[in-house]
């Protein structure tokens, strides 16, 4: 064998290795399964695929998690991992399943809205692939996504996404992002189909308010805010009075969804469905472009030098000093946020009043961490995974 | 109407990946045919991106 040849040889070798080692992380990834404990008050686990027939067998035939209190009452739906690189989404959500009590009315819960985004990492920003939050049983392991949908799942993408109904032209990776392809249509790519049947859910089960859950970066102006369709103004606007005087160090803002921006849920659940629809968004230091070393504890606890500086340079639309924005914070922001727009919704519309117990407020959160509410699946009498 | 679109963007995915398996072959064939150690390395890593996908990888 000629010396080009051995070349060649040792560099498929190497090539084969590589490529071995980065599959095999990959499909760790991929078939990992995520436990939900089904809490006291969950009466039902239905699959978005009875919404819409054709996400049968793909990755986004998500579990829909109904707590139905079996008295009469409202709906209140809550969307965890929309954006599965934003995790307390999906930590919140599996909170509400796994400890709400339902009262009056229903709860409904999805805790991977975009299930397929969650089955890969952003690998090339260098994301870890999984998130860990400690409780008193060991540690709770969830998949750390991307943004959009797997393109495994959703390829090609087009040159550019045109949204439907609205015929507005958006960036072409956006076709895979589940906040922006509201109100979706059936003959869609999948994202699309997964809105559509979201969209189907919020009719056909008469859902009074949706509740999609996010974090952002400092550097966005989007930030520690309610983002509110028209129908959920006067809710928004007292619940961001109430948490900023009662409840948080930090205040929460609110923020009107703008008309003319289609595809995202504080918009179009709004025009298309009777349902209120509000959008959360919270500090998240490891989405900053400016970060330092992104690994899964820049992601728990939020803390970042680099981040800090841009601070002091006036850089930043929130606040952010050593403390850092860690996870308890966060998950807690989001927890009082869901209550506190719950009560008021319920005050405002007694005859479809939904009335929650047993889920951690922001306080409590902090006190004793997210994993204090996070139940041991080896005690669990029902579980499901997602 | 639902089921020919859907089934219209699956005929698209399978021409992608029928495309990404004529390129990998290509990339392959000019592998084998090369002379040049550096022009190989470089087809072998060109090479890794087209295989994972058509095995459904990356």
């Amino acid at each position: 064998m000629d010396r080009t040849n051995r070349i060649k040889l040792a560099a498929v070798g190497v090539a084969v290795l590589a490529a071995v080692v980065a599959s095999v992380e990959f499909l760790a990834m991929r078939n990992y399964r995520e436990t939900v404990i089904l809490g006291p008050s969950v009466s039902e686990v239905r699959k978005l695929s009875q919404y819409e027939p054709s996400l049968s067998g793909t990755p986004n035939d998500v579990n829909i998690y109904i707590m139905d209190s079996g008295k009469p009452g409202g709906t209140v739906m809550v969307l965890g991992g929309t954006h599965p690189e934003e995790p307390v989404g999906p930590i919140a959500a599996h909170i509400l399943v796994e400890n709400a009590r339902l009262e009056a009315g229903r709860l409904v819960v999805v805790t991977r809205a975009n299930r397929s985004a969650s089955l890969y990492s952003r690998n090339g920003e260098a994301y870890p692939n999984f998130f860990r939050v400690k409780t008193d049983w060991g540690e709770k392991k969830w998949r750390l996504g991307d943004r959009g949908g797997s393109p495994l799942d959703s390829w090609p993408d087009p040159e550019v996404y045109v949204h439907w109904p609205s015929h507005q032209m958006l960036a072409y990776m956006d076709i895979r992002n589940l906040n922006r392809t509201w109100p979706g249509r059936a003959d869609g790519l999948l994202t699309e189909r997964t809105t559509f049947g979201l969209m189907n859910f919020i009719r056909q089960e008469k859902v009074d308010m949706l509740i999609d859950l996010h974090e952002a970066e400092l550097e966005y102006p989007v930030e520690n805010t309610i983002v509110a369709h028209e129908k959920a103004q006067e809710i928004a606007a007292m619940a961001s009075m109430m948490l900023t005087a009662q409840e948080f160090a930090v205040p929460i803002g609110m923020e009107f969804s703008p008309k003319a921006l289609h595809g995202l849920s504080h918009r179009e659940v709004g025009d298309y469905s009777e349902a209120m629809s509000i959008l959360f968004e919270v500090a998240e230091p490891m989405l900053d472009r400016i970060r330092g070393v992104t690994d899964e504890s820049l992601l728990m606890e939020g803390k970042d030098d680099f981040v800090v500086e841009a601070g002091k340079h006036g850089l930043l639309y929130a606040p952010m000093d050593e403390k850092g924005w860690p996870i308890e914070v966060r998950v807690g922001r989001h927890l009082s946020t869901i209550l506190q727009c719950i009560d008021i919704f319920s005050m405002m519309t007694p005859d479809r009043s939904v009335t929650v117990s047993g889920v951690p407020r922001y306080a409590e959160v902090i006190e004793k961490g997210p994993g204090a509410f996070l139940k041991d699946p080896a005690q669990a009498e029902k579980i499901a995974q997602d | 109407m639902n089921v020919s679109m859907i089934m219209f963007n699956q005929w698209i995915t399978y021409g992608y990946y029928a495309m990404t398996f004529v390129f990998a072959l290509a990339l392959a064939w000019n592998l084998w045919k090369s002379k040049d150690p550096q022009e190989s390395i470089l087809y072998v890593v060109i090479l890794i991106p087209f295989v994972l996908r058509l095995l459904r990888l990356k």
